[in-house]
């Protein structure tokens, strides 16, 4: 199966220190992947990266077998409209839109319709139990209501790859198994690659692989595999 | 918790049919309402910035509408007393010798030029008056004019206008009433010398007169130290009566008067035509100076507007550098980011300029109630026109969308990376 995702060589530096260092992987269509790995070793600087946030200073990634950081500048644009949805750790939200704004943002963006997106962020509001909150404004939400409204925001274009930076680094624990179950049950519809940076090994075991970092580069103990699974991360 | 359907049929899009790229360059007409539903939210969500933002440019266009109606008001007022209460627009003088003759054929051809709303004769003598009972008498111009018409080159200060065919009332200039005592319904000897050029200081043609003054008569064309008689009655005096020293050529618009007064000068070989900017150094000036004044004025109130305006929107952008890094991480291109930015700059510049017509209007009425100059009868006002609105707010607005360019390009082509740092961690 051909890789939704796929890292070669990817490195960044910022001066002197290599931050990340020739790390490659891949992740396919309904495949998710955890990256664990102390503070500081890298691992969102990689996220970004692979988001199209964040240029790296040398190697490629291949987004559906596109070299996006070969892309000008409007294209990676609208890479990151169609087919990345990025997850921060917290402040996802426009605090002075409601909800379902947030969430219909991206998709007024794709459809040039704001009625259509609003319907589409409705639909979302009603998956992902928000049904409450949906016309209070991003700022007034909870840590996991707000990490639910960026999951939909993240989702509603959908992306072929799901990014998410410690989706649950300030939520507690009974949110924060809404939000990863949210996150795999919508990527697993949908066949997007999921990649969760995560410090949590509960979070981590419910991905279908997870690697973990050390400096920049992939640890060398062999990947964990959570179940069966097609195709390791090589490094 | 969740139901296991997609919001959106699966089928709808297969992966890899999206096109990479729109064409480039190009800002889609539908993403537009996004665009100024993310500018609006945004404008409105701080609300100090917003006031500060708007009382900048307000305070701005409410000064320049002010200034340019009491401006306006004064080149109004000056060009009302030197040209329509003075010598007119247009002054027609013989080419040759002292007086004009067939004045009567003259006027009439002068009439039918366009724009031209009246035509003036003017016959001008030396002489003097003097207090009644008091035997020294003042020199003084007499004028002879045609009193009742709309346009006379003098303003009637008191008192009421000379009656055609009145060969027993004058009107004395304001300055020359008040020296001598005099006001209207007073007898008032009057000496002149009826002939011009070698037989002016003939004997035989001084004429003694004694007239009742039947107004006081004020300008800035020398008319507060003359004094006005019936033109019939001074040219019968003369034994000319279809002769004039001048003639007056009133128009509906000031600024014709150079080019008609040059077409008058070649169809009329016997006479020279002078418009008013070339003819009164007093009057030119007096104009320049007032454009001089916008010009500064306008300039200024650009400068004021645009460094406030610019260092406000500026900090805007600081302040909302994560809201940006997220619409550039939501796929926003950085030119819509732009455009969010500078709609936002329009909006102020719009609103503004609302506010400040508002408060101009206020300042204007005010002026108007209470004018800036009154002097015996010459009283500036400030004008209230739309065009005294359109014009500053129209520059403000402009200079409003400029000062934000620079706010916008720094949002649309802010590093986005050190953001998203601060989100992730
Ligand atoms: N702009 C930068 N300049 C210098 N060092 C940076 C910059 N951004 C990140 N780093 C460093 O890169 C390392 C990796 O950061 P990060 O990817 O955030 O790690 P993680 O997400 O694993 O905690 C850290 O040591 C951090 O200090
Ligand atoms: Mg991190």
């Amino acid at each position: 199966m051909t890789p939704v995702v796929r890292a070669e060589g990817l490195s960044r530096r910022h001066g002197e220190s290599s931050v990340v260092r020739a790390l490659s992987l891949e992740v396919g269509p309904a495949e998710s992947l955890a990256i664990l790995g102390p503070s500081g070793c890298g691992k969102t600087t990689l996220l970004h990266m692979l988001g199209l946030l964040d240029r790296p200073s040398a190697g490629r990634v291949l987004l559906d077998g596109v070299d996006v950081w070969a892309e000008s500048s409007p294209a990676q644009a609208r890479l990151r409209l169609l087919r990345v949805g990025f997850v921060f750790q917290q402040n996802n939200l426009f605090g002075h839109l409601s909800a379902r704004e947030n969430i219909a943002l991206p998709a007024w963006r794709r459809s040039g319709s704001k009625r259509l997106a609003l319907g589409e962020a409705d639909a979302w509001i009603e998956r992902l139990g928000l049904a409450q909150k949906a016309s209070a404004p991003g700022r007034s939400l909870s840590g996991g209501e707000a990490q639910r409204v960026a999951i939909a925001r993240a989702l509603i274009n959908r992306p072929s790859l799901v990014l998410a930076d410690e989706p649950t680094g300030s939520v507690d624990s009974r949110s924060a198994g809404q939000i990863i179950a949210a996150l795999l049950e919508c990527c697993t519809a949908h066949q997007a690659a999921l990649i969760v940076v995560t410090h949590d090994r509960d979070v981590a075991s419910r991905m279908a692989r997870s690697l973990s970092m050390r400096d920049g580069a992939i640890a060398p103990e062999a990947p964990e595999a959570h179940e069966a699974h097609p195709g390791g991360a090589p490094g | 918790m969740m139901p296991s359907a997609a919001p959106v049929a699966e089928t709808e899009r297969g992966r890899g049919d999206v096109p990479f790229a729109e064409p480039a360059a190009k800002i889609p007409w539908a993403s537009l309402s996004l665009l100024a539903f993310l500018a609006q939210k945004s404008l409105f969500e701080s609300r100090l910035g917003l006031l500060l933002l708007v009382a900048a440019v307000a305070t701005g266009v409410g000064f320049q509408v002010a200034n340019t109606a009491n401006l306006e008001g004064y080149q109004a007022a000056l060009l009302d007393e030197g040209i329509a209460a003075g010598s007119g627009d247009i002054r027609v003088r013989p080419r040759h010798g002292q007086t004009l003759e067939n004045v009567a054929r003259l006027t009439a051809d002068l009439a039918r030029y366009p724009g031209v709303r009246a035509v003036l004769p003017v016959v001008m003598v030396p002489g003097a008056i003097a207090a009644r009972g008091r035997g020294s008498f003042t020199g003084s111009l007499v004028v002879g004019v045609d009193g009742e018409g709309e346009f006379r080159p003098f303003r009637l200060a008191s008192g009421r206008p000379l009656a055609r065919g009145d060969d027993a009332g004058i009107l004395v200039g304001e300055s020359l009433a008040d020296r001598l005592g005099l006001r209207p319904g007073d007898a008032v000897p009057m000496r002149a010398l009826l002939a011009a050029g070698p037989a002016l200081l003939d004997e035989e043609r001084y004429g003694r007169y004694t007239l009742t003054v039947r107004g006081l008569a004020g300008g800035a064309w020398g008319a507060d130290e003359s004094v006005f008689v019936d033109r019939t009655f001074l040219a019968r005096e003369i034994g000319a009566p279809d002769e004039a020293t001048l003639i007056v050529v009133y128009l509906g618009d000031h600024f014709a008067a150079r080019p008609l007064a040059r077409r008058m000068e070649s169809d009329l070989p016997a006479v020279t035509a002078r418009a008013w900017i070339d003819d009164s150094p007093f009057l030119a000036s007096s104009f320049h100076a007032y454009q001089a004044v916008s010009t500064l004025s306008q300039t200024m109130v650009v400068v004021a507007v645009t460094i406030p305006v610019l260092a406000l929107l500026y900090i805007n952008v600081l302040q909302r550098r994560r809201e940006i890094g997220l619409l550039c991480a939501l796929g926003i291109p950085r030119r819509e980011v732009f455009v969010v930015f500078l709609l936002q700059a329009l909006a102020v510049g719009l609103i503004g300029a609302v506010v400040g017509c508002a408060l101009g209007y206020v300042v204007i009425r005010y002026f108007q109630a209470h004018p800036i100059f009154a002097w015996k009868g010459f009283v500036i006002r400030p004008v209230l026109a739309w065009t005294c609105f359109v014009k500053p707010s129209l520059v403000v607005v402009g200079a409003t969308v400029l000062a934000g360019v620079y706010p916008a390009f720094r949002a649309a082509t802010a590093d986005p990376a050190p953001v998203f740092r601060g989100l992730g961690e």
